[in-house]
C-alpha cells in the first residue's frame, strides 16, 4: 500500500491542537475579565459596598481545569459517543464477516485491528472514535451494513481506518471539548434567565426592602446570565468554526487514505452516494437519533444539524463550514484519483 | 471501584482539594474585611479608641431607675471588641460616668468622674482611674478629683485632675503626685488633642501652654518657657518628647528639653494658626492636617509631601505604606511614600477613626464599625 503522509493535515492538526488548548483557557480568562470589569461594578451597586479587589484564576488552575476536561474527554468521550448512537461492540460470533473485513483492511493499513461497534440505527453511516489508534473503535450502523455492497463496505471501513491512522480522531475528540463546554454554559445561562422570569412572575407582593433586594437580585442575575451567554456564544463560534474547518480537511485526507488501502476509489465514491441517498430518504426523527453531536465524525454528513434542530437554517453554512465537504466534491475527487490510478 | 468511577472520584477530589485554592476574589484597598452593625447597642457612644488588637468604646448607659431619687442612674459602659473580626471581647459596666479616656501601649485607661445620682448619699468619693486591657479590667484606683486628661505608657497611667494634679498610677496604686499644673483649653475635641503624653521616658504635659517633662519617678526634669502655646502633647519615646502648637511641631530631648528639631510645614505663625492645625504621631511618622491639607513629615520634621483632601475633623492613621484620613467623600487612603491617592470609600458620616488595626483600617459610622482592607 502506498500511504502518503499528509503534511497539510498534520499542519492543520498541529494548529488546531494549539488553538484547542488555548481557547478553553482564554474562555476562562474572558470570564475573569468580565468579572473584573462589569462584575465588580455590579456587585458594588447591588451590595452597596466597595469591591476594589480583583477576581482571579491562577494559571495553573486554568490550565489544570482544561487538562481535566481533556482528560475527561479522553476517558469518557468514546463511551459517550457509543452511547449517543446506541452502539455496542460486536464479536466474531455475531458479526464474523464484518470483523474479518476490518482485520484485513487494518493489516493493509498497518494499524492494529480496532474493535468494531454496531449501532442499531437504520440511518446508513459510520465513524471512528478513540484517543489513540490502539484503542480506537470503528462504528457502523445497521443501516450501513444493509445498504452497502461488499466493496462499498470495505471502502467505508477503510475510510474510518484512515481516520485512525491519521490520528485525526484524537484531534477531533479534543476539538469538540470547547464547543461542548460553551454550549452547556450558554444553555445553563438561558435556563437561569428562564427560571428567573418564572420566579419573578410568581411574586404577588413584596415590601419596600424586599423589592429593593429583589430588583438587585434580578439585575445581577440577568446581567450575569447575559454576559455569560455572550462570552459562551462568542467562544462557541470560534471553537465551532475551528472544529468544522478541521473536520472538512480530514475527510478529504481519509478519502485518499481509503483509496490507498482498498485501491478502489470508486467504491468509496459509490458508498458515499449510497449513504447520502439513504439519509435523504430517512425521516428527520431517525436522523436526530443518529446525530448525538457526532456529525463531524461520520463518513458522510447527516441531514440535520446538531445545534440547529428545526432552526438549522438560522446557522449559515457560509459562516459555519459544514462538517463534511460536499459529497459531490468528494466523489469528484475520488473519480479523479481513480483516473490517476488507471 | 471501576476505572471510570475512580477517574471521576479523582477529578472530584482534585477540584475540591486544590481547585478552590487557585481562584477567588483577592480583596483590594477599601474592601470591607468585616462589619459589625450593633456596635453601640442602645446607647450613645461617647468615645472610641483602638489600642493593640482591641476596639474600646465608652457609652453613657442608663442602668436603672432609682425610685427613691426619682431619677435614672447613669453610668459608663465599656465594651471591647476584637479588631480582627468585630466580635465583642468583654463589657464592663460602671455606676459612674466616664470623663476622660487615654490610649497607649496596647491598653486604655478611663477616668471615672461624676457619681451616679444617689451614690453620694454616704459622702463617698467616686472618682477613679481604671485601666483596661484586651481581656478586661486590670485595676482601678481612687483619685481625689475628677480626671481631665489621661495618658497610658507601659505599666503607668498618668492622670491630670481638674485641680491640675498629675497623678501617676500603677498596679492599682497611686505612685506619686505632682503639680498643680494649669492645663489649657484642649480645643473642641479633647480626645484628639491630648495635653498629656507619655512614654518610656516619662510624661510631658502642657502647663499653661509650656511643655513640662516629668520623669517616671515623679521628678520634674525640665520646662520650656520659650515654647508657650503648646496645644498637643504627642507623647515620648526613650530619647525625645513631642509637643506641638497649632503651627509647629517640636521634638525635644527627653533628658534636657533641648530642641532636636522643629517643623512648621505651612510656615504658620502660632498666633494666627490656632484654628484647625493638628499634628499626628503615627506608626508611619508625623503628619499634620490643616485647612484640608495633609503634610507628611520625615524623621527630622522635613516635609516629604503635601496633598489636599482631608476633612478638618479627621484623624490620621498611618503605617509605613498607607495614610488614612477622613475626607468629604468618606474614608480615603494615600500612599505613604508620595501622597498619591489610592482609594476612597464613600461615607455620609464618620463618627470615629480611622484607626490602624492589624489587618486593616477601622472606622465607626453610626452604630457600625467597619474594617477596610488597607
Amino acid at each position: 500500500m502506498e500511504w502518503e503522509s499528509d503534511r497539510g493535515l498534520n499542519l492543520r492538526m498541529a494548529i488546531a491542537l494549539v488553538l484547542v488548548a488555548v481557547l478553553p483557557v482564554a474562555f476562562i480568562y474572558a470570564f475573569v475579565l468580565a468579572m473584573n470589569t462589569v462584575g465588580v461594578g455590579l456587585l458594588e451597586w447591588a451590595t452597596d459596598r466597595p469591591w476594589n479587589g480583583r477576581f482571579y484564576v491562577k494559571p495553573w488552575l486554568a490550565v489544570g481545569a482544561v487538562a481535566v476536561g481533556f482528560a475527561a474527554q479522553f476517558s469518557l468521550g468514546d463511551r459517550a459517543a457509543l452511547r449517543a448512537v446506541d452502539a455496542r461492540r460486536v464479536d466474531r460470533d455475531s458479526h464474523p464477516d464484518l470483523l474479518a473485513r476490518v482485520d484485513r483492511l487494518a493489516q493493509v493499513a498497518s494499524v492494529e485491528s480496532p474493535p468494531v461497534a454496531v449501532s442499531r440505527s437504520s440511518v446508513p453511516n459510520a465513524f471512528a472514535v478513540g484517543v489513540r489508534p490502539a484503542n480506537a473503535t470503528v462504528v457502523v450502523t445497521e443501516g450501513l451494513l444493509d445498504a452497502l455492497d461488499d466493496d462499498e463496505l470495505d471502502a467505508v471501513l477503510a475510510h474510518e481506518l484512515a481516520h485512525v491512522k491519521n490520528r485525526d480522531v484524537t484531534v477531533m475528540s479534543l476539538s469538540y471539548f470547547l464547543p461542548s463546554l460553551t454550549y452547556a454554559v450558554a444553555i445553563a445561562a438561558f435556563f437561569v434567565l428562564k427560571g428567573l422570569l418564572h420566579v419573578v412572575g410568581g411574586f404577588r407582593h413584596v415590601d419596600d426592602d424586599g423589592a429593593k433586594g429583589l430588583v438587585a437580585a434580578i439585575v445581577v442575575i440577568t446581567v450575569s446570565a447575559l454576559i455569560t451567554a455572550a462570552i459562551s456564544v462568542l467562544f462557541w463560534l470560534a471553537s465551532f468554526l475551528l472544529f468544522r474547518t478541521l473536520a472538512q480537511y480530514r475527510e478529504h485526507a481519509a478519502d485518499r487514505g481509503a483509496a490507498a488501502i482498498t485501491g478502489d476509489p470508486l467504491a468509496l465514491a459509490s458508498a458515499l452516494r449510497t449513504v447520502e441517498d439513504g439519509m435523504s430518504e430517512m425521516p428527520d426523527r431517525d436522523l436526530r437519533e443518529v446525530d448525538g453531536g457526532l456529525e463531524a465524525l461520520y463518513v458522510a454528513p447527516i441531514d440535520d444539524y446538531q445545534f440547529g434542530g428545526a432552526d438549522r437554517d438560522l446557522i449559515s453554512s457560509d459562516i459555519f463550514p459544514a462538517t463534511h465537504p460536499p459529497t459531490d466534491e468528494r466523489i469528484e475527487r475520488l473519480q479523479d484519483l481513480a483516473g490517476e490510478q488507471s | 471501584m471501576t476505572g471510570r468511577r475512580r477517574f471521576l472520584a479523582g477529578i472530584g477530589a482534585a477540584l475540591a482539594g486544590t481547585g478552590l485554592a487557585g481562584c477567588g476574589y483577592r480583596p483590594g484597598g477599601g474592601d470591607i474585611r468585616w462589619r459589625e452593625d450593633s456596635l453601640r447597642g442602645l446607647y450613645r457612644t461617647d468615645r472610641v479608641a483602638v489600642s493593640g488588637e482591641t476596639l474600646y468604646t465608652v457609652a453613657d448607659a442608663r442602668q436603672s431607675y432609682d425610685a427613691g431619687a426619682e431619677t435614672w442612674r447613669h453610668g459608663a459602659r465599656f465594651i471591647a471588641y476584637d479588631t480582627g473580626g468585630g466580635g465583642e471581647r468583654y463589657r464592663d459596666q460602671f455606676d459612674r460616668s466616664a470623663r476622660a479616656f487615654g490610649v497607649g501601649e496596647g491598653d486604655v485607661a478611663a477616668g471615672l468622674g461624676e457619681p451616679a445620682t444617689g451614690l453620694n448619699d454616704e459622702g463617698a468619693t467616686a472618682y477613679a482611674v481604671v485601666r483596661f486591657g484586651p481581656d478586661g479590667r486590670q485595676w482601678e484606683v481612687t483619685v481625689d478629683a475628677p480626671v481631665e486628661q489621661l495618658a497610658v505608657a507601659a505599666d503607668r497611667v498618668y492622670a491630670v485632675t481638674d485641680e491640675g494634679t498629675l497623678v501617676a498610677c500603677a498596679d492599682g496604686e497611686v505612685r506619686w503626685r505632682q503639680g498643680p499644673y494649669t492645663l489649657g483649653d484642649a480645643g473642641p475635641d479633647r480626645a484628639q488633642s491630648a495635653l498629656v503624653g507619655a512614654g518610656p521616658a516619662g510624661v510631658v504635659l502642657a502647663d499653661g501652654g509650656e511643655p513640662v517633662h516629668v520623669a517616671p519617678d515623679g521628678t520634674e526634669r525640665w520646662r520650656r518657657a520659650d515654647v508657650s502655646m503648646v496645644q498637643q502633647a504627642l507623647g515620648a519615646d526613650s530619647e525625645r518628647v513631642y509637643v506641638a502648637d497649632e503651627a509647629t511641631l517640636y521634638a525635644l530631648a527627653a533628658g534636657s528639653g533641648e530642641t532636636r528639631w522643629q517643623s512648621n510645614p505651612a510656615g504658620d505663625r502660632p498666633e494666627y494658626a490656632r484654628e484647625g492645625g493638628r499634628y499626628y504621631r503615627t506608626d508611619g511618622g508625623f503628619y499634620r492636617v490643616r485647612d484640608g491639607t495633609l503634610h507628611a513629615l520625615d524623621d527630622t520634621g522635613g516635609v516629604r509631601w503635601t496633598t489636599d483632601g482631608p476633612a478638618r475633623e479627621t484623624r490620621v492613621a498611618a503605617s509605613e505604606a498607607d495614610v488614612f484620613v477622613r475626607t468629604g467623600e468618606g474614608l480615603t487612603a494615600f500612599a505613604a511614600d508620595d501622597g498619591s491617592h489610592r482609594w476612597t470609600v464613600e461615607y455620609d458620616d464618620l463618627d470615629a477613626g480611622p484607626f490602624l488595626v492589624d489587618d486593616g483600617v477601622l472606622v465607626v459610622s453610626g452604630r457600625t464599625a467597619v474594617c477596610h482592607v488597607p
